[in-house]
């Protein structure tokens, strides 16, 4: 798909779910994956190692996430509006010109996560890069139609059955 | 409960010390968000007192930071609380206990006992 086009349909897809969270992600129409798998498939090889200790940190906040503390409002990087990074909790000295891994996410509450996809960012903004931008873009797409959704049945985000409900049956 | 295979297979292949770095340093900006919740304290005001910019505390709190010892014992003594806390070794502690008229049977007296109303018995635990 071109980055800049928001047309594909699809559904969200329980990816993996705990006691402490349950983490949803895109899955559009005539796709395999979901978009957070698609994420761990591209980068999970990555050669340079500044850029696999991203990956690694990434996978191991979420698998911390999963397996303890939740979608902890005060540990997601803020993008704009309500589009959510996951942080990189490692130190390490950047070499300039690689670049940093980000993986977008919608927090929903401390126990549902819906995780976009994500790459490399080698600019300052994540709008500069087109790639980046589109997946941003859809996330945001995907967030305000489950707004209106909750909006119109008067869900709360905290209120965990009803949400899961509008996020198992919306179409994105 | 569902687990997905290629998310297991890539938590597999995260090096140790990595996973212990992001345990603790996620460990540790909750643990300061929580003492922030509980001295009703807002991230602005935290920032004045520790003299850093409100950006700086918001980036601790996501768990991205690796905090000196300094700046944790500042932090400490801000929030009125340890952040975290070195483990101790075991310790041996002896208590004596009173116990009114307790007669002790011979072969367990330890030489702690002084008249058969008041007597006592030491007990040996690990801290």
């Amino acid at each position: 798909m071109r980055p800049g086009t928001l047309c594909c349909m699809g559904k969200l897809e329980l990816v993996i779910e705990s006691d402490n969270l349950s983490i949803y992600s895109p899955k559009f129409d005539g796709e395999v994956q979901t978009e957070f798998e698609k994420f761990m498939s591209d980068n999970g090889s990555l050669p340079h190692p500044q850029l696999k200790k991203d990956f690694d940190a990434i996978i191991a906040v979420l698998r911390k996430m999963v397996d303890d503390c939740g979608a902890r409002e005060n540990l997601f990087r803020l993008e704009g509006r309500n589009i959510k990074a996951i942080p990189l909790c490692v130190e390490q000295k950047r070499s300039k010109g690689v670049g940093t891994l980000r993986l977008y996410c919608i927090r929903i509450s401390e126990k549902i996560l819906i995780i976009g996809n994500g790459g490399i960012k080698k600019v300052r903004k994540y709008e500069d890069d087109p790639v980046l931008k589109d997946i941003v873009d859809r996330l945001r797409s995907i967030e305000h139609k489950i707004y209106v959704a909750a909006r119109k049945t008067k869900a709360d985000y905290e209120d965990y059955q009803e949400v899961k409900i509008i996020i198992e049956t919306i179409t994105i | 409960m569902k687990k997905n295979p290629l998310f297991d297979k890539c938590v597999a292949t995260v090096a140790p010390e990595v996973m212990e770095e992001v345990s603790l340093n996620v460990d540790i900006a909750n643990r300061i968000y929580d003492l922030l919740k509980k001295n009703k304290m807002t991230q602005r005001e935290f920032a004045a007192l520790m003299g850093k910019r409100e950006s700086e505390i918001s980036r601790w709190l996501t768990g991205s930071h690796g905090f000196t010892t300094t700046t944790l014992s500042k932090i400490a003594a801000v929030l009125g609380e340890p952040v975290v806390e070195v483990k101790k070794g075991p310790e041996v502690r002896y208590v004596f206990v009173p116990v009114q008229g307790f007669i002790t049977p011979s072969e367990s007296y330890d030489g702690s006992y002084n008249d058969r109303n008041h007597s006592y018995f030491s007990m040996k635990y690990f801290n």
